[in-house]
């Protein structure tokens, strides 16, 4: 196994530094061509040609949902690049090219200097080999056996694995944005955990030396084996910014008997300026399968994008399986965020927990949307929802919309939600200790979403933290 | 999983041909209603009726498509081709005798297959209030009816509001008139008699400025078949009126009961609801309130027993559209056997309406394997200064408190029985009119297969 990671290690160092003569970028459009385009471009196998094929013909036959509480014109399918290669962008000389702005809220967020230059664009030092800190990582992964490469490379090195695991917990017919990330999807990333095989570290770690640009559609899947348990955090605290408006990806989680994922998320993709013109929509599809005394855990912080709108759910398929969810929401501005969770309660004895915060500013709309189901033969099965709304001003709004479907009498479920208003009394108590308005709403809102930062990687909830209070800057006054 | 999601959507898929046959029986009879019925009647009651059959013949019935209908299948009611009948049942006194919670002092109005019974009735003259059939009162050409026949539940709120308007006829008519207070309750009762039939009763009850009074409506059948009942009321409160609006629905075995009751409550006016279901094969009861003026109160109460195969879905809806007002919802369902209840429970905070303060509880009780619960309670919030907050639970008898009742040797059954109504009772006894939650006492303990010795004892010491 690591004799195989290590050259596709190599491989893939060579492939990444190319410098493409022909332009591969496909001309505006979808149709069954412009995808067999896309899988050719991407050498993929002929099944892999095919499941895309399945993707599409199904996609076609679909309509765009209009459910969601969220508000955009339509959108022109036929006016999107669907494949473009990615682009080597010129690297800045100094700091000093960069906008004063994005440095301001790099210092905001604590982000130390040579992962602020990668960040911006700048050519980094020869002192922080960052090169050589990857590698390093590198070697610990594949020494314990984990396999982590882009999702192009798994499928040429681990076609069996992918063939087994891709679609089978997010099918390709599930929904309008999966069916399309089907058909489409340009990259992503493949984790493998063998059998029980902890992995050594946080992946969150190496993203944070190694980001790759990730695509408009990008495609995510994580296997854990038996007893196998890893960590991953996608995103970053620093604004991201990017050309594509609509990002459509699929993660799919697959946790053997007894396995653990632990997915994290801190989206700060551009929201749009205060007329809410631009920004990103963010409509993600992400579901995880637990087996037998599994556990998958989702913990999301979303404070970017114009629209966000995704449901990280999980299947509790085997017996004593475990999920969770931990989300802290905010829209400002003219933000609107559509989220939540599904717990589907399959198996005897399984529980899951749901703790979801929300925050409104300006003009922001929030909503948590979620479903518990548990199913007839789901005997125990135990569900705990807590989901709490704070606005801040009177022009933004706060909705719940929570979906309880019990099907079995040993089975115990419970929904709390409320909302309210920043409390006066806290913030009259952080002044008259001496802090600033803006220190004293950033302290009482840390102290409302502590319940979900406690479930961050160390290091991010840091810089979580500081997030929320910039994005909140201005909004009280 | 997803399978199984489609496999659900696919019940609720009809074809668009099954769909066509499907309405056509009941157009076809709102075509001969109409026929009968012809000129009789002011013209803006014919338009209405117009406007309604159009908006049927438009939505058709809804499907498992409908997120209104999500987890409610009206096939029953599609298939079921009920028809309205020209003459109405005939029913002796004797017979409806034990559907009265008390036998005098009370206003009686009686209805049989949705048309009113005057020789049933009885309606003794009270000063400061106007009670009469609806028929009577459009026939009077009394002006409120114009003013709000409409008005609180829109025609083209679903397909079954439509319906109703396309059958628009009869019902109770009550207006209390400014400052009146009356204090005998008025209860409204309907019989269904007949296998097949369908009633389509309209009530509208106005409060006027100031004025009280207590309205009880209850829903019965003498037949065990198959039939339709689809009720639409009506309720608007004037400044400071206060109404207590009682709803008992304990149709037979074979019956259907769709109902909508909008309510529109001007300031400081006081609305308090107990809802309460009991029988009917399929029941869906909407609930629509809409707060119009400042520091209003409402109050919504609601108590499901569902057994057997039936269904019981209950909607409101609250739009808190003026500030300073209050709100506090608590709906109870105790499900067994087969049996499914479904709650909806949406609140609205328009913008502006701060300072309001609502609060919305849902608790469910499980007694059997089958058994199924989907609830959803719902919060859409336009305004930052308020206190709201919702909660719901599935579960079963708690386990604490079962132990505490076993170890002091109380029996298994008991105990469970003991504790299904105490969760009951949170509801039956905020029930203000003696005769009335006597009733319910009865029908609990009924539903729960519990001799009358332990009501006895509980009362005593309650």
């Amino acid at each position: 196994m690591s004799n195989t990671f290590e050259s596709l290690a190599e491989r893939e160092y060579k492939w990444g530094f190319v410098t493409d003569i022909e332009a591969k970028t496909l001309p505006k459009g979808l149709n069954e061509d412009i995808v067999r385009q896309i899988s050719a471009l991407k050498e993929e196998p002929d099944w892999m040609a095919e499941w895309r094929l399945k993707a599409y013909r199904h996609w076609v036959t679909m309509s765009e949902p209009t459910w969601p509480n969220v508000k955009y014109p339509p959108i022109d399918y036929q006016d999107l690049i669907y494949y473009s290669a990615p682009v080597q962008k010129k690297l800045k000389q100094s700091m000093d090219e960069v906008d004063p702005e994005l440095l301001k809220t790099f210092d905001k967020l604590g982000i130390p200097l040579a992962e602020q230059k990668r960040l911006a664009g700048v050519a980094v030092d020869a002192i922080f080999d960052s090169v050589s800190v990857v590698t390093t990582f590198r070697k610990q992964l594949a020494d314990a056996g984990v396999v982590f490469c882009s999702f192009s490379t798994a499928v040429k090195e681990y076609p069996e694995l992918v063939k087994k695991y891709l679609g089978s917990v997010v099918p390709v017919t599930d929904n309008y944005f999966a069916s399309l990330n089907s058909a489409v999807f340009s990259d992503g990333s493949f984790c493998y955990v063998p059998k029980g095989v902890t992995c050594p570290m946080e992946l969150s770690s190496y993203f944070r030396i190694n980001t790759a640009k990730s695509g408009q559609f990008e495609r995510t899947l994580i296997i854990a084996e038996e007893g196998a348990s890893v960590s991953y955090l996608e995103g970053c605290t620093a604004p991201a910014y990017d050309e594509n408006q609509l990002h459509a990806a699929v993660v799919e989680l697959v946790a053997l008997d007894g396995a653990d994922i632990k997915y994290s998320t801190v989206q700060n993709w551009y929201a749009g300026d205060d007329e809410g013109k631009g920004g990103i929509y963010n409509f993600v599809t992400k579901r995880g399968k637990a087996h037998t005394n599994a556990r998958i855990s989702w913990t999301q912080v979303e404070t970017g994008s114009a629209i966000t709108w995704k449901y990280p759910s999980v299947l509790l398929q085997g017996d004593n399986s475990i999920g969770e969810f931990y989300s802290v929401a905010l829209t400002t501005g003219m933000q609107q965020a559509d989220t939540g969770t599904k717990m589907i309660h399959i198996g005897k004895n399984t529980r899951s927990t749901i703790i979801s915060k929300g925050i409104s500013a300006k003009r922001g709309q929030n909503t948590y949307r979620g479903q518990v189901r548990v199913m007839p033969k789901a005997d125990g099965a135990r569900n705990y929802t807590q989901c709490d709304s704070m606005l801040i001003g009177d022009k933004c709004g706060a909705h719940t919309f929570p979906y309880i479907d019990v099907a079995n009498n040993t089975s115990r479920v419970e929904h709390e939600a409320s909302t309210s208003k920043i409390s006066e009394d806290q913030l009259f108590y952080c002044r008259q200790r001496g802090l600033s308005s803006e220190d004293a709403i950033s302290m009482v809102i840390n102290g409302f979403c502590r319940d979900v930062f406690r479930e961050l990687p160390m290091e991010f909830a840091v810089e979580a933290t500081k997030l929320l209070s910039v994005s909140l800057e201005g909004s009280v006054g | 999983m997803t399978a199984q999601l489609e496999e659900k959507r696919g019940q609720g898929t009809v074809s668009a041909v099954q769909i066509a046959s499907e309405t056509e029986s009941y157009l076809e009879n709102i075509r001969s209603f109409h026929q009968h019925i012809g000129e009789t009647g002011p013209s803006w009651m014919r338009e209405l009726r117009g406007i309604g059959s159009a908006s049927f013949e438009e939505s058709g019935f809804p499907t498992a498509r409908d997120e209104e209908w999500k987890y409610t299948s009206v096939q029953s009611i599609a298939r079921g081709e009920f028809g309205v009948g020209l003459r109405p049942g005939q029913l002796s006194r004797d017979e409806i005798k034990r559907f009265l919670y008390e036998s005098s002092g009370w206003t009686h109005l009686v209805f049989v297959d949705g048309r009113f019974s005057p020789s049933l009735s009885s309606m003794p003259v009270l000063d400061g209030a106007d009670i009469v059939s609806l028929e009577d009162g459009v026939l009077a050409g009394r002006a409120d009816v114009q003013k709000h026949l409409g008005k609180h539940v829109k025609t083209s709120f679903n397909a079954f509001t439509a319906l109703n308007a396309a059958f628009l006829r009869d019902g109770a008519y009550i207006r209390v008139r400014q400052g009146e207070a009356i204090e005998t309750p008025i209860h409204l009762l309907f019989v269904a008699s007949a296998a097949q039939a369908a009633a389509y009763p309209r009530n509208l009850i106005v409060l006027e400025k100031d004025a009280r009074a207590t309205v009880v409506e209850s829903y019965v059948s003498v037949t065990e078949d198959a039939y339709l009942v689809d009720t639409v009321t009506e309720i608007a409160l004037e400044p400071g009126a206060n109404l207590d609006y009682y709803r008992v629905q304990q149709e037979g075995l074979g019956g259907h009961h769709i109902s909508v009751v909008g309510v529109q409550q001007s300031e400081e006016s006081v609305f308090s609801s107990v809802t309460v279901n009991l029988g009917a094969a399929l029941a869906r009861n909407d609930l629509n309130i809409r707060l119009e003026g400042q520091r209003c109160e409402c109050t919504m109460l609601g108590l499901s027993l569902v057994d057997g195969v039936r269904h019981v879905d209950n909607h409101t809806a609250l739009d808190h559209a003026s500030p300073n007002c209050e709100s506090h919802e608590l709906y109870k369902s105790i499900v067994n056997d087969r049996g499914r209840s479904v709650f909806n429970g949406k609140i609205y905070v328009h913008p502006g309406a701060q300072k309001t303060d609502a609060r919305q509880t849902n608790r469910n009780l499980l007694l059997s394997k089958d058994a199924t619960v989907d609830t959803k309670p719902q919060l859409e919030i336009f305004a930052d200064d308020v206190k709201c907050t919702h909660g719901a639970t599935v579960g079963q008898l708690d386990e604490d408190q079962m132990f505490y009742l076993r170890s002091r040797g109380m029996s298994e059954e008991r105990a469970s029985q003991l504790l299904t109504y105490g969760f009951a009772n949170d509801i039956v006894e905020k029930v203000k009119l003696e005769a009335l939650r006597h009733y319910l006492h009865q029908v609990q303990m009924a539903a729960l297969h519990q001799d009358p010795a332990l009501l006895e004892e509980l009362e005593e010491k309650s």
